[in-house]
């Protein structure tokens, strides 16, 4: 199954759920740039429409996924992440009673770890990403950078009226921890702990989509 | 009475037209379709129509090619004689099938004026008429008509050809290809043209049965002189009758039960209306008798009550009859697919008639069925979400919402309480069911459906509903019916299907609709008050069935409330 394929079978799976699902990104940073990445995408509140839409063989003209093809789609994408250099201790959950699906790995350095970001995406967006770095770290200036190439709302403007009702309620958390205390940050949004060590940012898909805010941030760390 | 005198002139020459016009379909049409632009225009006048947006937007399309300044404002303005009839019909030969359009022309240069420069240089002149072929049409038209016709060149009947009109190759290095462009748009020519000036053969308007099925107060009729001989005319045009056909023995004759096929479209001023008849053979005939004319047993209409019914479903048959007639269908219809099988058929028919016993079959199901979707309501559902702390780690937590669900009885004729009752212990022995007072409650995974199901059987009805209170008004005779008009409805058809839109828009909540579907039921809610469908039990050898959408009148009649709905919907 390509990339292509791996992307869609989720994005079906989040245009059929209509009301409302989650994405969270935590990383955990060492000092020497390498650490943990855990992806979770909850879709439990919408539980009770997908598993009626799972009865279903296509809804609002997306082919609903079978639980089975999910599995496979899920796994391959892991087999993959596993041949990554830099990456190690690679596990994932399925969870079909509450749609709650997470993967976590151990990564070297940043550059792993947008591999493994890129493996989630077609082959022209795997390059941007890889181009345009979607975690970075500078050394130097003790700066740790997330950015992405999307442009979210001129892809959303080609869905159509119906699916753009999905996102309505949809968040995206990310949570980054680091060893050394974070001075600042550059998205207002974001909230550093009270121990200074971690920062969460919480966005609305909404916000994202109309160019409100998004989930790029530049970080500062103490030398 | 000079002004009355001139009416009906104006009248007769109206019809006299119409009549020519129809009377240029061959009698040899195998479907024929009238649009009656007269009616349509009493509906919707052309100015009320002009101002619609998407009239206009068709305007645009169709001017495109015009000089600006000359811009298309009105329908009128293609030329076409609005007050008319228009027709199609389809005539299949052995080699070409061919669709045509009739209509009258009222200007003919501004017809013309619709046509690009390129296509104006392809028209002939020929015999006081303008013709344009190109290689899938044939347009003919005068001062008073226009005939347009498209037409297919079948792949198989040329392959099986080749030979033949591979020696009609006009130079040396002709390609099949352009042999067969050739030879189609030359035959397709001819064919207009026999039309048009009317020596075709005899017309339409000698066909009884055409005649008979015409329904002056229709917008638009559907005519199909044989369903089956269609449909078959289509499947060996898919399936050709050499080549894949041969392997697989299609004859494509699995339609031959169906006979004609008659359908009016009627805007009224509270509703829209369509009605459609089918003929069957009479061998389907005595087999759709025995299954569809049974009656439904009355048991289920006390149970019945119209003020706790957004819609419902109803069906019902003879399922012994069902099981005892099947096997003489399959053969008839896979038989004639199939004819080297037909042998085969015949005995796996006579073998599942030995398997199966019928009569058991039958009182297990007795083929009546009826669901209704009484109510939605909502329940409340659990999920999982996250907490974080002061260093946001993060805690899984369990947490509430209400989500929307449907509330339904459905019911199933079954005079085998005994069985189902027994099949119900073995159920509640391995906790599939529950015992209650006097019902069953069905253990339905809450985690992936929220709804609760009870379940009983009683007067030989096999019962599922959602509702607690409703069964136990079932058990203890305490159900309330109310059947209005609806007892008529499921006693004297097949099947019905009921919606009352009204009350079902003003039920679903807006929280599970985007914005724009919110203003589709809005404007729907005011607009739209009921529908059904219904297919009657077999009269003769028809079999009738009728579709109803109930219209709010205050936009004038069901034409105007569906084009205003295009209009709002389109914004």
């Amino acid at each position: 199954m390509s990339k292509k394929g791996i992307n869609y079978i989720f994005i079906a799976l989040l245009f059929l759920c209509t009301s409302c699902f989650e994405i969270i990104e935590e990383v955990s940073f060492n000092k020497d740039g390498s650490g943990h990445v855990t992806l979770t995408m909850n879709l439990s509140k919408s539980k009770t429409k997908l598993n009626s839409m799972m009865l279903l063989d296509s809804v609002n003209n997306y082919k609903v996924p079978s639980k089975q093809e999910i599995k496979s789609h899920i796994t391959q994408a892991i087999e993959k992440i596993k041949r990554i250099q830099g990456i190690s201790n690679v596990k994932n959950s399925i969870n079909f009673t509450e749609y709650i699906f997470t993967v976590s790995c151990d990564f070297t350095d940043v550059d792993a770890l947008n591999t493994v970001i890129s493996n989630f995406s077609t082959k022209k967006d795997a390059t941007l990403i890889k181009k345009q770095k979607h975690f970075s770290f500078d050394q130097s200036k003790n700066t740790f950078t997330r950015n992405y190439h999307y442009d979210i709302s001129k892809e959303f403007k080609k869905t159509n009226m119906e699916d753009r009702k999905v996102f309505e309620t949809a968040t995206m958390t990310t949570i980054y921890r680091f060893e050394t205390p974070i001075i600042s940050s550059q998205n207002a949004t974001a909230k550093i702990a009270g121990s200074k060590k971690a920062i969460m940012l919480r966005v609305n898909a909404q916000d994202i989509i109309k160019n409100k805010n998004s989930i790029k941030n530049q970080i500062k760390l103490q030398n | 009475m000079k002004k009355i005198l001139f009416i009906v002139a104006i009248c007769v020459s109206f019809t006299t037209i119409a009549q020519n016009l129809e009377s240029k379909i061959p009698n040899s049409a195998e479907a024929v379709v009238s649009i009656n632009g007269n009616r349509l225009v009493e509906l919707v006048s052309v100015p009320e129509f002009d101002n619609y947006n998407f009239a206009q937007m068709m305007f645009k399309e169709l001017s495109r090619k015009k000089d600006e300044g000359s811009k298309m404002k009105s329908v009128k303005e293609i030329g076409i004689d609005l007050n008319s009839k228009a027709f199609y019909f389809h005539k299949r030969t052995d080699s070409i099938s061919y669709h045509n359009f009739l209509v009258k022309l009222t200007d003919k240069n501004m017809f013309e004026s619709l046509m690009s420069p390129k296509n104006k240089e392809n028209i002939i002149s020929e015999g006081g008429v303008q013709i344009m072929v190109d290689h899938s049409s044939v347009a003919i038209w005068n001062d008073q008509m226009l005939l347009v016709s498209g037409y297919e060149k079948p792949y198989n009947f040329f392959k099986d050809n080749e030979e033949r009109f591979k020696a009609q190759a006009e130079t040396e290095d002709e390609s099949y290809y352009t042999i067969k462009k050739r030879i189609a748009s030359r035959w397709a020519k001819a064919y207009g043209l026999s039309i048009f000036n009317g020596n075709g053969g005899s017309s339409i308007l000698n066909n009884k049965k055409y005649l008979a099925s015409k329904d002056k107060d229709a917008a638009a009729s559907v005519w199909v002189k044989n369903y089956g001989g269609l449909m078959n005319g289509f499947m060996s045009s898919i399936y050709g009758m050499s080549g894949m056909s041969s392997l697989a023995g299609l004859q494509g004759n699995m339609y031959n039960g169906f006979k004609s096929v008659v359908a009016n479209l009627y805007f009224d001023k509270d509703a829209t209306r369509m009605t459609m008849e089918m003929e069957v053979s009479s061998q389907w005939e005595k087999a759709f008798k025995k299954v569809y004319n049974s009656k439904m047993n009355k048991n289920f209409f006390n149970y019945f009550n119209q003020n706790d019914a957004l819609a419902y479903m109803s069906f019902s048959m003879n399922m012994q009859a069902l099981f005892e007639e099947y096997p003489t269908l399959m053969t008839s219809m896979y038989g004639g697919m199939m004819p080297q099988y037909k042998q085969e058929m015949d005995l796996s028919g006579d073998f599942m008639g030995l398997l199966l016993d019928e009569e058991a079959i039958g009182e297990l199901m007795t083929g009546d069925m009826l669901f209704v979707l009484n109510d939605f309501g909502e329940k409340e559902v659990t999920y999982t979400s996250y907490e974080y702390d002061e260093d946001y780690k993060r805690k899984e937590v369990t947490k509430t919402k209400n989500d929307v669900v449907p509330d339904f009885t459905m019911m199933i004729g079954s005079k085998k309480g005994k069985l189902l009752n027994k099949a119900a212990r073995l159920g509640i022995k391995y906790e599939l069911i529950e015992n209650k007072a006097g019902y069953y409650k069905v253990n339905v995974p809450k985690n992936e459906i929220p709804v609760d199901l009870y379940a009983v059987v009683k007067n030989d009805i096999l019962f599922f509903t959602t509702s607690e209170t409703k069964i136990s008004n079932i058990v203890n005779d305490r159900f309330v019916k109310n059947l209005g008009k609806h007892q008529k409805m499921m006693q004297k058809n097949v099947s019905a299907f009921y919606v009352n839109g009204e009350k079902i828009m003003s039920r679903i909540p807006a929280s599970e609709l985007s914005k724009k579907e919110q203003g589709f039921m809005n404007y729907a809610k005011e607009n739209f008050k009921d529908a059904y469908f219904k297919s009657s039990k077999m009269k003769g050898n028809k079999m009738r069935s009728e579709m109803k959408i109930n219209t709010s009148s205050s936009q004038g009649n069901s034409l105007k409330t569906f084009l205003n709905f295009i209009e709002f919907a389109a914004k």
